[in-house]
């Protein structure tokens, strides 16, 4: 039986023999590699990342769109005009395995929903709903919309990050089409969007020139107070339609969260000097927290009221409602010190740096 | 007849939800997490479309989990019991719930990032323990 070797050098004589140019099969990556698939999971990107293939380069110029590990070619043209061509600007060390994870945990909001399960409210009530799901419609919108931009400005070398947001794209506007759908779903509609969800603080997450910075805005600031809302789905839910959009909602949240956050860390560990510009992004971030639109639960806003009519049980228990969403915004204020204690920050809520406000709303 | 809590109750409630589709469905883990049933600890490790393994532990062996859930052995025995007559947890009973009525909640971790794997996961932790519907169990 004759190796792959010799089948080679057979085919090489016969180009020989009959003049042609065979030269492009000496023109590749590393040779030889054999993945092995995870035996419960199949075959993961984790399992792929081998040799040469495996080597995240720290700093890339490579602008034709060739993926890593691939023979270059001469005179391809620089079709990407990638501005991430730094490693610590995107990397974390587990994107490969959250990617995998957002591909295996999708959800149909069409079939996973019980839709059937709604039925219906008392007016306020569904007022309150359908002003929070124009809320999240909005901001889900937006949380589709920035990830875009940084996959066309990402080298393919770091493509493992580039993909997992692809996949956030994907998600989100999962959770734009859910939040419309339910508002289409009983009776009600749109209400009034949000007043600054495209500008200030959430609009600037779309003007960040620097990905960390769209990061710390999107992932920390942004997806952390949404996904204690989405938690929280379970109390201000009034059939078990909302409770499911919730959970799965959450799920996915959570996973962007974890990017955000793991990516924070990296850049900590990898690029201590940056550290200050990020205290700069986060300062901006917890003063959105506690008092921007941003937050369905921050201060005085219609999604803020929406959210007080919800967690009561109608307009007439508002106050009760309210004291509900003082509880949501110190579980929220407590579970984001807690994330940016993890990404590697938390010198912050020692040196006095941290909004007060917040550190008040933690305590309370 | 297997007695909560133990590793044969939590080994007969791991092979009902392995063999069940819809856990299989919710797509894939990775982590691991304790339950502190009063003084007892038990370690449970989630791996890809799987419980893969059911452990006892000592305390210290809470510093190497993702997170754990800790509820007296009553509220435990009353949240078992109302899976078994329900068929699955209600919205009043799953854990997220349980966590955020509970002043200090039920959830605990060593570790904020790993923390938030009870979030990632936790239609899968939930559909486990409905798994426990029909598990005869014994207190």
């Amino acid at each position: 039986m004759s190796t792959q070797q010799q089948s080679l050098e057979a085919v090489k004589d016969y180009a020989d023999d009959y003049d042609l140019k065979l030269d492009w099969l000496d023109t590749r990556g590393e040779w030889g590699i054999k993945a092995t698939p995870d035996a419960r999971k199949g075959l993961t990107l984790e399992d792929i990342q081998t040799g040469s293939y495996g080597e995240v380069p720290d700093h890339t110029d490579n602008m034709t769109g060739r993926l890593r590990g691939a023979a270059q070619r001469e005179g391809a043209y620089r079709t990407g005009g990638y501005t991430v061509r730094t490693k610590s600007d995107i990397w974390l060390t587990n994107a490969a395995m959250l990617y995998e994870e957002a591909l295996q945990r999708q959800w149909s909001s069409a079939t996973d929903i019980p839709w059937d399960t709604i039925k219906p409210l008392p007016d306020d009530v569904e007022r309150a709903q359908c002003q929070l799901a124009t809320f999240l419609t909005e901001v889900e919108f937006v949380a589709a919309d920035v990830p875009g931009k940084w996959v066309a400005a990402t080298s393919p070398d770091y493509f493992e990050p580039r993909m997992f947001l692809i996949t956030q794209i994907m998600d989100e506007s999962r959770h734009l089409d859910v939040f419309r759908k339910r508002a289409f779903a009983n009776g009600g509609g749109l209400m009034q969007r949000p007043d600054v969800t495209t500008s200030g603080v959430v609009g600037s997450i779309d003007l960040s020139k620097d990905f960390t910075e769209m990061s710390s805005r999107l992932h920390i600031s942004g997806e952390g107070a949404v996904l204690t809302i989405f938690r929280m789905g379970e109390l201000m839910a009034y059939n078990e339609a909302e409770k499911y959009m919730y959970r799965l909602c959450g799920q996915d949240e959570s996973r962007h969260v974890a990017f955000g956050v793991m990516h924070m860390r990296y850049l900590a560990e990898t690029e201590p000097e940056r550290k200050a510009e990020v205290h700069a992004y986060l300062d901006e971030g917890e003063r959105a927290l506690v008092a921007g639109n941003q937050n369905p639960a921050a201060r005085d806003t219609a999604q803020s009221e929406a959210l007080a009519v919800l967690l009561g049980g109608g307009q007439k228990h508002y106050d009760e409602g309210y004291k509900k969403l003082l509880a949501i915004r110190k579980r929220q204020s407590r579970e984001y010190i807690q994330r940016i204690k993890s990404a590697g920050f938390g010198e912050r809520f020692e040196n006095g740096r941290a909004n007060p406000e917040l550190m008040e709303y933690a305590k309370a | 007849m297997p007695v909560f809590p133990s590793i044969e109750w939590f080994d007969t409630v791991r092979t009902a939800a392995n063999e069940t589709p819809e856990f299989r469905a919710l797509g894939s883990n990775e982590t691991n997490f304790g339950v502190k049933v009063g003084d007892q600890l038990i370690r449970l490790d989630f791996y890809a479309f799987e419980c893969v393994s059911v452990a006892e532990i000592d305390e210290d062996g809470l510093l190497d989990v993702d997170f754990y859930l800790e509820m007296e052995p009553e509220r435990w025995q009353s949240f078992i019991q109302h899976i078994q007559s329900n068929g699955v947890a209600d919205a009043q009973h799953t854990f997220n719930t349980l966590d955020l009525n509970e002043p200090g909640g039920i959830l605990r971790s060593h570790d904020p990032y790993r923390r938030n794997n009870f979030f990632r996961y936790h239609l899968t932790i939930q559909k486990f323990f409905d798994s426990a519907a029909a598990v005869e169990t014994t207190y």
